[in-house]
C-alpha cells in the first residue's frame, strides 16, 4: 500500500497482520475502482504588494502566500476531486466496517494527492512552486470560496463548499501553484498544530518531504 | 398549445446563454443573472437573435436565480427573475412570432443530503420560490444541467404543486454514462416519467457525438418526448479561454441523426450560437420521427433501475419489525444503525429490491418511514418497496424516496383504491395490488383473478396502467389452509394473462410447520414456474437464493448460465466450513477475525456466563491490543478491527442478558459538532467505546447545538463526547458546551479532534480532553465505571 496512506493511518513500525495486509490491498483496488478523478484549472496574472489576482479580485496578501509567490508573475488555480462515488463507498463501509472505512479514507486522501500530482505533470510547467492549499499555514479557508466560484467547480466537477468552506466530496482539493519558483519548500512553521503534532512525534510530516 | 405539439412537431430550443453573455462582456466571477437588470439590452438582443434564427423556445437568463446563489447579488430575487422574464417577453414581442418562454432553473448549487447538507424540503422551497415568481408570465419550466436526480425530484414536485405549466427536464451526464450523483439515463427517465414531466433528456455534458450512448438509451426507454441540448463538442482551453471543438455543420449533422431516431426537441448548450440554431432550423425535419417503445415495469433507486419480469427479482423482506424484537426497539428509539445494517446485509446477500416497513405500535409511522427511507437510500443502491397500511406513511415514503418505488399496497376495497391510487399516480409508484376485498381473501383462484381485474380497471381511472401494477395473489399457510395453497399458484397463472407482473410473500406458506426453509424453497419453485416475478423473501436464506439461480438457468433467464457459474463454481470448490477454529476467542479478538467470532463466542457460552467471558477474555484482549497501540506495535486499523470484533461478541452475549440497560454502561452521547462533516474520528471512538460495553447514542455529524441539548434531555447520558476536526468548527464545539453548561448538573463533557489540544479543551470549558479513542475509554471508565 501507498506510503503516504500508511502515514495517515499512523504507521511506523507496527506489525501488519496478513489479514490487514489483504484488506489494505482490497481497499486500494476499491479506491481505484470508485474514484473518478476530475480536475479544472486556469492561469491568472498576479499583482504584488499587496499580493492579489486582479482579474478576479482575489486578495492573496498572507505571509505564507507572499513568501511562496514572491518570484511568480502568474499562478494556476486548480481544483480536483475523486468524486462522490468513492465518498459514498467510504460511507457505506462506515455503516458496518469501521476499519475498512478508515483504511479507504486514508488511501483516498493519498490518492487524490497523487492523482493531482500526475495531472499537474501533464501541464508541463517548467518552473513552479508546490501546490499550496488554502488552510495551510494559517491562510483562511474562505479563499476557497472565491476560487470555487471562478473555476465553477460545482458545475464542472461537482465539488461543493459547505457553510464552513469545507469541500464535499471530502477527497477534493483546491490549490494555488505559482509559475516561477521562489524555492520555498512546504514547512510546518505556521501550522496550528505544530506544538501538538502526531506526525512530528513520529518523526515525519503530514506532507511528502522533498 | 404547446402540449398539443409535444412529441409531434420537431421543436427547436435556443443555444448557449453563457457563451453569448461572455462575448457581450460578462467577466469571470461576475453574476450573470444581474445582467438582466444592468444590461437588459444584451439579454433582449441574445433572445432576439435566437428567435430570428428559428428557435421555438427561448430560455430566461435565470440559470442560477435562486435564493442561495443570489445571496450576494445586489438585487432581490424577485427583481432578477422578473427582469429576466421581461427581457424574454420584450424580445418575443419585437420579433413578433409564436415562441415559448422557458423559465430556466439550473442546479441549486448546494449538494443534497446525504452527500451535502441541503435537505429535500429546503430544495423544494427554493424551487417553489422561483416558480411562484415567474409562473404567470412564462410558458413552461425547464430544469436543465441537473446533476442530482433527488434535487430534480424536489424541483418537479415544487413546480407541480405550485403551477400548471409543462415541465421539461434535462440532466448532464459524465463520460462514464451516469450523472454526477450516479444515476443512469434509464433511471432519470423512469423517475421523471413517474413524476409526470412533459419532456425529458440531456443537455450540456459533452458534444453530440460523445452523447450517443446516452441519447440512445433515453430514446429506448422514454415514452415522453425526448429533448437534447448538447455542447458544441468538447471544451479546450486556448489562452485561458474555453473553446468548443466542432463546427455548426458537424453539430447539425450529428443531431440530425438523433432527430431521425425520434428526438423531438433539439437545441444547444455551451459553445452553440444563433448560427448553430439557424442551421438546425434549416436542416431538421418539421415532424418528430416515430419511435416504438415497449412497455416495461421499471423500479428505480436514485441511481439504478431494475426491470421486473426479465428475470426473478428478489425482494428482501427483513426490514420489517413484525416478530423482530430488536428491530422494533431500534425503530422506537430512532437508532437506525440496525435498520441500515439489515439493508446492507440483504444487499450483500443478493436481494434486488428491499421492502421497508416500519410499522410498530405507538410509533409516529410517517416520521419513521421518512427517516428510514432517507437512511437506507443513503447506503444501498437497491430500489425500495414502501410498505405500510398507514396511508400517510406511504405518501411520506414516496415523497422522500429518491427513486421510483414499489408501493405495498392497495387492495380490491373501493376505499383502499380511492386513497392509494392518487398517491401512486402523483409520485409515480409501481403499485402492488392484493387480491382481497371487503369479503376478505377469496378461497378460489377465479375470485382472486376477478379482484385483480377490478384493481387494474379502477387504476386506469387514475391514469395508472398495467406496466405500473404488480398483483399479489396472497400466499396462505399450508398448516392452516392446506387445500388453498395451490389456489394461489393457479391465480398467479391466471393473473399473468392480464399483462401484469406478480408478487408473493413466499415464506408465509410454511408458518407453523417444521423445517420451514424446505417448504419455502419448494413453494418458491412452484410459484416461479407458474409465473411469479417478484418473490418477497429472506435473501439471507442462501439455499432459497440458490434455487432462484438454478431456476434462472433452467428457465433461460440467465443466458449461458453466466450468473450461475459465477456464483456456484466457487461453491463446488470451497471446502466445507469447519465449525472448529484454530484460534481462541481471545486470539480472534486480537486479530480481528470477524468471520469466526460469533461461533467462538457461542462456544464459550457453553462453559461460561456472559460476564465471565467479558471480564476474562474480551476486556483483557482489548487491553492488550490497546497497550500495543499505545506502544506503537499495533496499527490503528487493527485496533478498530479488534474493537468491531469485540462488538460482535457483545451482541451475542447481550442475548443472554435480560435487558440491555441492565448490563450496558452509559449511555454516552456522541456528536460531531455543527458545521463539521468529518466524522471518522467520532466513529472510531464510538466503536471502541462499544467494544468496552458502553451504550453509545450517536447523533451523527454536523449536529446542531440545540440537538445536543435535546439529546441530553431525552437520553440523560452520563457522558457527552463532542468531536471537531477543523479549527473553523471548534467554535461550534465551544457554543455547544456553553449551552450544555447552562443545564443544571449536566453530565461531564469530553472533547476530541485533530486540531484540539488539552489547553484549548480547557479553555472552552470541556471537562475532559481525549487525544484518541483509547483515552475516551479511560475517561468513560472514570466517569461511569
Amino acid at each position: 500500500m501507498n506510503e503516504q496512506a500508511l502515514k495517515y493511518l499512523g504507521y511506523m513500525t507496527q506489525t501488519i497482520t496478513p489479514e490487514m495486509e489483504a484488506m489494505m490491498e482490497e481497499c486500494t483496488k476499491e479506491v481505484e475502482k470508485y474514484a473518478e478523478f476530475k480536475a479544472v484549472y486556469e492561469t491568472f496574472t498576479l499583482a504584488h504588494q499587496p499580493l492579489s489576482i486582479p482579474a478576479i479580485d482575489l486578495n492573496l496578501d498572507y505571509p505564507a502566500l507572499n513568501r511562496l509567490l514572491e518570484n511568480c508573475s502568474h499562478c494556476i488555480l486548480i481544483a480536483c476531486t475523486l468524486g462522490s462515488g468513492l465518498e459514498r463507498r467510504i460511507r457505506y463501509y462506515g455503516k458496518f466496517d469501521q476499519a475498512r472505512m478508515i483504511v479507504m479514507d486514508a488511501i483516498g486522501s493519498a490518492y487524490v494527492e497523487s492523482q493531482c500530482d500526475a495531472f499537474e505533470q501533464t501541464l508541463n510547467l517548467s518552473q513552479r512552486t508546490y501546490r499550496f492549499c488554502p488552510g495551510y499555514e494559517q491562510t483562511p479557508l474562505s479563499i476557497n470560496r472565491k476560487i470555487a466560484k471562478v473555476l465553477e467547480i460545482h458545475k464542472r466537477i461537482g465539488i461543493e463548499l459547505s457553510d464552513g468552506d469545507l469541500m464535499i466530496p471530502q477527497k477534493s482539493m483546491i490549490g494555488i501553484i505559482g509559475i516561477g519558483d521562489s524555492g520555498h519548500k512546504k514547512t510546518c512553521r505556521d501550522c496550528v498544530l505544530k506544538e501538538n503534532c502526531d506526525f512530528q512525534r513520529r518523526n515525519t510530516r503530514c506532507y511528502k518531504i522533498d | 398549445m404547446l402540449q398539443d405539439r409535444l412529441g409531434k412537431d420537431l421543436l427547436i430550443f435556443d443555444g448557449a446563454m453563457g457563451t453569448q453573455l461572455q462575448e457581450k462582456g460578462l467577466k469571470a466571477g461576475e453574476i450573470p443573472e444581474m445582467l438582466n437588470i444592468t444590461h437588459p439590452k444584451w439579454l433582449q438582443d441574445i433572445h432576439e437573435a435566437y428567435l430570428r434564427a428559428g428557435a421555438d423556445f427561448i430560455t430566461t437568463n435565470t440559470f442560477g436565480a435562486n435564493r442561495l446563489k443570489m445571496k450576494e447579488a445586489p438585487a432581490s430575487l424577485k427583481e432578477i427573475i422578473e427582469s429576466a422574464v421581461h427581457n424574454a417577453k420584450e424580445a418575443r414581442k419585437k420579433v413578433g412570432k409564436e415562441a415559448y418562454i422557458a423559465l430556466d432553473i439550473g442546479p441549486i448549487g448546494s449538494l443534497m443530503e446525504p452527500m451535502g447538507t441541503l435537505t429535500f424540503d429546503e430544495a423544494y422551497d427554493i424551487v417553489k420560490e422561483q416558480v411562484l415568481l415567474a409562473k404567470d408570465e412564462v410558458d413552461l419550466i425547464l430544469f436543465e444541467t441537473m446533476s442530482d436526480l433527488y434535487e430534480v425530484k424536489a424541483g418537479i414536485l415544487a413546480a407541480k404543486e405550485n403551477c400548471d405549466l409543462p415541465i421539461f427536464v434535462t440532466m448532464t451526464f459524465e463520460a462514464n454514462g451516469r450523472t454526477l450523483s450516479g444515476s443512469t439515463p434509464t433511471t432519470m427517465v423512469n423517475v421523471c416519467s413517474g413524476l409526470g414531466v412533459d419532456a425529458i433528456g440531456v443537455n450540456c455534458s459533452l458534444g453530440p457525438d460523445e452523447l450517443k450512448p446516452i441519447i440512445e438509451e433515453i430514446l429506448s426507454v422514454s415514452h415522453l418526448p425526448v429533448m437534447i441540448q448538447p455542447n458544441a463538442g468538447l471544451p479546450c482551453l486556448v489562452d485561458g479561454h474555453t473553446h468548443f471543438d466542432i463546427t455548426r455543420e458537424h453539430y447539425c449533422a450529428s443531431v440530425l441523426a438523433y432527430a431521425k431516431k425520434g428526438v423531438s426537441i433539439i437545441g444547444g448548450c455551451c459553445g452553440t450560437t444563433p448560427a448553430f440554431i439557424e442551421l438546425l432550423k434549416q436542416t431538421l425535419p418539421r415532424q418528430t420521427a416515430l419511435r416504438k417503445i415497449s412497455n416495461k415495469t421499471l423500479v428505480s433507486s436514485g441511481t439504478d433501475t431494475i426491470e421486473l419480469g426479465k428475470t426473478i427479482t428478489v425482494c428482501g423482506e427483513r426490514l420489517n419489525p413484525t416478530g423482530k424484537k430488536k428491530l422494533k426497539q431500534a425503530l422506537l428509539d430512532q437508532q437506525y444503525d440496525r435498520v441500515v445494517l439489515e439493508a446492507i446485509n440483504q444487499e450483500r446477500a443478493g436481494a434486488h429490491v428491499l421492502d421497508v416497513n416500519v410499522g410498530v405500535p405507538g410509533i409516529d409511522e410517517p416520521l419513521a418511514m421518512k427517516n428510514v427511507i432517507k437512511m437506507v437510500q443513503e447506503v444501498v443502491t437497491l430500489p425500495l418497496q414502501i410498505d405500510s397500511s398507514n396511508i400517510e406513511a406511504l405518501e411520506t415514503g414516496c415523497r422522500y424516496y429518491n427513486g421510483r418505488p414499489l408501493v405495498n399496497s392497495v387492495n380490491g376495497k373501493m376505499e383502499s383504491m380511492e386513497s392509494i391510487f392518487p398517491i401512486v399516480k402523483k409520485y409515480g409508484g409501481i403499485i402492488i395490488g392484493l387480491t382481497l376485498d371487503d369479503r376478505g381473501i377469496p378461497d378460489r383462484a377465479e375470485d382472486r383473478f376477478e379482484i385483480a381485474k377490478k384493481i387494474i380497471a379502477k387504476a386506469k381511472d387514475y391514469g395508472i396502467y398495467e406496466d405500473s401494477i404488480v398483483i399479489d395473489c396472497l400466499v396462505l399457510t399450508a398448516s392452516a389452509k392446506q387445500s388453498e395453497v395451490m389456489e394461489t399458484i393457479k391465480a398467479v397463472q391466471m393473473v399473468k394473462t392480464l399483462g401484469v407482473h406478480t408478487v408473493l410473500g413466499v415464506s408465509n406458506v410454511s408458518f407453523g410447520l417444521p423445517d420451514r426453509p424446505l417448504l419455502n424453497r419448494t413453494y418458491l419453485t412452484m410459484a416461479m414456474t407458474a409465473g411469479l416475478d417478484l418473490p418477497i423473501m429472506n435473501p439471507m436464506d442462501q439455499e432459497m437464493m440458490a434455487v432462484i439461480d438454478a431456476f434462472n438457468v433452467l428457465h433461460h433467464n440467465d443466458v449461458d448460465a453466466a450468473c450461475y457459474i459465477e456464483r456456484h463454481v466457487e461453491q463446488t470448490k470451497k471446502p466445507p466450513v469447519s465449525s472448529n477454529t484454530v484460534f481462541t476467542l481471545k486470539e480472534i479478538v486480537m486479530r480481528g477475525i470477524k468471520d469466526e467470532v460469533v461461533l467462538a463466542t457461542r462456544k464459550q457460552l457453553e462453559e461460561k456466563n456472559a460476564m465471565e467471558i467479558i471480564n476474562t477474555i474480551l476486556i483483557p484482549a482489548l487491553e492488550e491490543v490497546g497497550n500495543g497501540f499505545e506502544k506503537g506495535t499495533v496499527f490503528l486499523p487493527q485496533l478498530i478491527q479488534s474493537a468491531e470484533t469485540t462488538k460482535m461478541a457483545f451482541e451475542i452475549l447481550k442475548e443472554t442478558f435480560k435487558k440491555d440497560t441492565e448490563t450496558l454502561k452509559g449511555p454516552i452521547v456522541l456528536a460531531t459538532v455543527e458545521g463539521d462533516i468529518h466524522d471518522i474520528g467520532k466513529n472510531i471512538v464510538k466503536v471502541v467505546l462499544e467494544s468496552y460495553g458502553f451504550l453509545v447514542i450517536d447523533l451523527g455529524r454536523d449536529v446542531k447545538v440545540e440537538k445536543v441539548v435535546e439529546a441530553y434531555h431525552q437520553y440523560q447520558p452520563k457522558l457527552i463526547g463532542l468531536s471537531a476536526l477543523m479549527t473553523t468548527t471548534v467554535v461550534s464545539m465551544e457554543k455547544t458546551i456553553a449551552l450544555l453548561k447552562q443545564i443544571e448538573h449536566v453530565c461531564p463533557i469530553m472533547v476530541g479532534g485533530a486540531v484540539l489540544t488539552p489547553e484549548y479543551a480547557q479553555q472552552i470549558h470541556a471537562d475532559y480532553y481525549a487525544k484518541d479513542a483509547l483515552q475516551s475509554v479511560e475517561i468513560a471508565q472514570k466517569v461511569i465505571g
